[in-house]
């Protein structure tokens, strides 16, 4: 894994690998895209709840950035994408895919122009690992990680059975995201979740259910491992984007603070989310991406 | 005319002790010094051997004391490719009595080797004194470090928590570094490390030097843990490769023998037995059908031999009735219990996978682990199929 260098060589933590810097670029659209005008530059975006996050940002991009693109944004726990006779998870997202084709493509033809994919597909698997103590306190190290050190007495799990642990976590959301893009049959981008709230407190009192039980039961796991867990499903999501052909984007590099953690300005009201400035930040990355895209291809 | 063979027992005479009984009929254990019961946490080390009768006590029934188990977030299949559950604590193989008392020592504080750490050619890392406990060797040396402390805290426990200790003597050679003396499970440039003559020195140990190992190793052992029953058994599993100059058949000969000899030097003391693994599996009434095809691999049905007379006599008949029950547990919902059940709900309700138990992995990567093997490969001599052992 290549690393963000400037902070892995200043000591600090890295941050995931980005495909594209963060370019900005305006644009200033609604969220729906059917009879758009020609010519804008349009992007499609579904998922899960990090998806929201994006949404929720949206407004703000628009007045800020002022700019040209414009997004739409499926959120995919709807009501309209359950698909109640679908026999098995898998069955309910080719279903998901399909309406997604037909939604995409229509929107391409209204405005004849290409539309860009994106993804926030899951993405909280990693606080399984970590959000809360554990009962036998354990730590692993991540090769080429500096800054991070290992926690006194804990059960060290070797890296290479921690990676295959939060890959058997990650197999299940990547098999399901590949199925929906053979059927989608484009390009996508993949967004990374946004790094972990470094501030214990905030934790333990912000922790929503099922989390808060447990966080008032055996307390909030230690920071460093929220950091370490997340890096290693970034790592994980990113080498799956390498095998699958599809473009990963890691958080802005504005969005960190001095440790690799989500800095104040991002924090949600629940510790597993960002907010909204994180949200129009992503986006100009994404928009940055996504011109950067536009011109190689012109 | 009398004589006092006439009042022996049957067992006294190879005739009807051996000879006339069918094979499988043949127990050559006379009078064991102590029981186990189902409560007693059994804790095992030794060369591959060892496993077996892990494996079958577990299987049994008994508290086979395992205290460096995987952390709850393996699953079973994972655990066991990094050799959880296959030890009481991941030392891997112990083959020689050297290897044990540095072991003891190590888990202690009390010795500390100068050999840290060896470096693959992939730039991965070896632990020097278990070089195979991990498929893919450690990314770091910091992880390879803090991964041994805990190890070793747990081999500590092993050693203090033990009701009942069964070692089997594997064999009487070994490499050790010449600056502190400390033995290596395998000749460096095996399975990591480079081999150096300057630095590294075959010893290939005497009846003497076997003998005084075991008995500082028991008197800590009984320092640290008083009420500690051992149980000494000899691997009849022969030597896969020998640095002796001698052929391999008389260094395995002589190396059984010198352990043999070892072990009926202990037998003065009243906490220890020697249960007869070896005799059982190579006597001649067997005519050689306990080894696999490479001569070496003992057959399931040696195994099960081996252990059909140690369930007869050193277990208690209450255990019959438990086969694979599981070990005993403390009363009550642990934390980890109430986490995991909770977790369980939340992330991995779709559970489509069906996750093989501990115990499933166990038996299904009963492939035993012996360090041994790995000269084999190094001097690729082909040893045919080995058998798997049937769980």
């Amino acid at each position: 894994m290549d690393h963000d260098t400037a902070a892995a060589h200043s000591g600090q933590a890295a941050a995931p690998p980005s495909m594209a810097a963060g370019q900005r670029h305006a644009d200033a659209s609604d969220a729906s895209m059917r009879g758009i005008a020609r010519s804008r530059r349009l992007a499609f975006g579904f998922g899960h709840s990090h998806l929201a996050t994006l949404r929720h940002g949206y407004r703000d991009w628009q007045s800020k950035e002022n700019g040209t693109r414009q997004f739409a944004f499926r959120l995919l726990h709807g009501p309209e994408y359950k698909f109640a006779d679908a026999p098995s998870e898998m069955d309910r997202y080719q279903h998901i895919a399909l309406a997604l084709r037909d939604e995409v493509a229509g929107i391409e033809a209204d405005s004849a122009a290409p539309v860009h994919l994106f993804t926030c597909f899951s993405g909280n698997e990693y606080h399984r690992f970590s959000m809360v103590t554990h009962e036998r306190p354990f730590d692993f190290v991540v090769p080429n990680l500096d800054g991070h050190t290992l926690l006194p007495d804990a059960e060290i799990i070797p890296y290479r059975a921690m990676y295959r642990r939060a890959k058997m976590g990650l197999d299940r959301p990547v098999a399901l995201l590949a199925a929906m893009l053979d059927i989608l049959g484009r390009d996508c981008t993949v967004v990374c979740s946004p790094p972990p709230i470094r501030d214990d407190e905030f934790i333990r009192a912000q922790a929503g259910n099922p989390f808060a039980s447990l966080v008032a039961e055996f307390g909030v796991g230690p920071a460093a491992l929220r950091y370490k867990c997340w890096y290693l499903q970034s790592t994980i999501w990113k080498e799956a984007c390498e095998a699958h052909g599809w473009a990963f984007l890691a958080p802005p590099p504005t969005v960190y603070d001095e440790l690799g953690f989500l800095k104040r300005e991002g924090w949600a009201v629940d510790p597993t989310h960002a907010n909204r400035w994180y949200g129009t930040a992503v986006l100009s990355r994404l928009d940055g991406h996504f011109l950067a895209e536009e011109q190689q291809n012109t | 005319m009398s004589n006092p063979y006439r009042s022996f027992p049957p067992s006294a005479f190879w005739r009807q002790a051996v000879a006339a009984p069918p094979p499988e009929a043949v127990d050559p254990v006379a009078a064991p010094r102590f029981q186990i019961a189902p409560t007693d946490r059994v804790v095992t080390a030794g060369s591959c051997f060892a496993q077996h009768i892990a494996r079958h006590l577990r299987r049994a029934g008994f508290n086979y004391h395992v205290t460096e188990t995987a952390h709850p977030f393996l699953p079973a299949d994972l655990a066991a490719e990094y050799n959880f559950d296959v030890f009481s604590a991941r030392y891997g193989d112990v083959c020689t009595t050297r290897q044990l008392i540095q072991l003891f020592r190590r888990s202690f504080g009390r010795f500390v080797p100068r050999t840290v750490s060896w470096q693959r050619p992939d730039g991965r890392f070896v632990d020097p004194f278990r070089p195979q406990i991990t498929p893919d060797g450690y990314a770091t040396e910091e992880e390879m470090l803090a991964d041994r402390a805990h190890h070793l805290r747990c081999t500590r426990m092993a050693f203090e928590e033990a009701d009942v200790f069964i070692f089997t003597l594997g064999l009487t050679e070994a490499w050790m570094a010449r600056d502190d003396g400390a033995v290596l499970p395998l000749c460096p440039g095996v399975s990591g490390g480079v081999f150096d003559a300057a630095r590294h020195a075959f010893v290939n140990l005497r009846v003497a030097e076997v003998v005084a190992d075991l008995r500082e190793f028991l008197n800590m052992l009984r320092f640290i843990n008083p009420e500690v029953r051992v149980l000494l058994t000899v691997s009849p599993v022969p030597l896969a490769a020998t640095a002796s100059g001698q052929h391999v058949l008389t260094a395995t000969t002589a190396s059984k023998s010198i352990l043999r000899a070892a072990c009926e030097e202990l037998l003065e003391l009243d906490f220890v037995d020697y249960f007869p693994s070896y005799e059982i599996i190579t006597g001649a009434f067997s005519r050689g059908r306990y080894y696999g095809p490479d001569l070496r691999s003992v057959t399931e049905a040696g195994v099960g031999h081996v252990m059909e007379i140690f369930m007869k006599h050193y277990t208690a008949a209450t255990c019959s009735g438990q086969a694979g029950a599981p070990p005993p547990r403390a009363a009550g919902r642990s934390r980890n219990d109430a986490f995991n059940a909770i977790m369980h709900r939340m992330i991995a309700r779709r559970s489509a996978r069906q996750a093989m138990t501990r115990a499933d992995a166990f038996e299904a990567a009963v492939g035993v682990v012996c360090e041994e093997e790995a000269l084999a490969e190094e001097i690729d001599v082909p040893f045919g199929t080995a058998l798997e052992v049937a769980s």
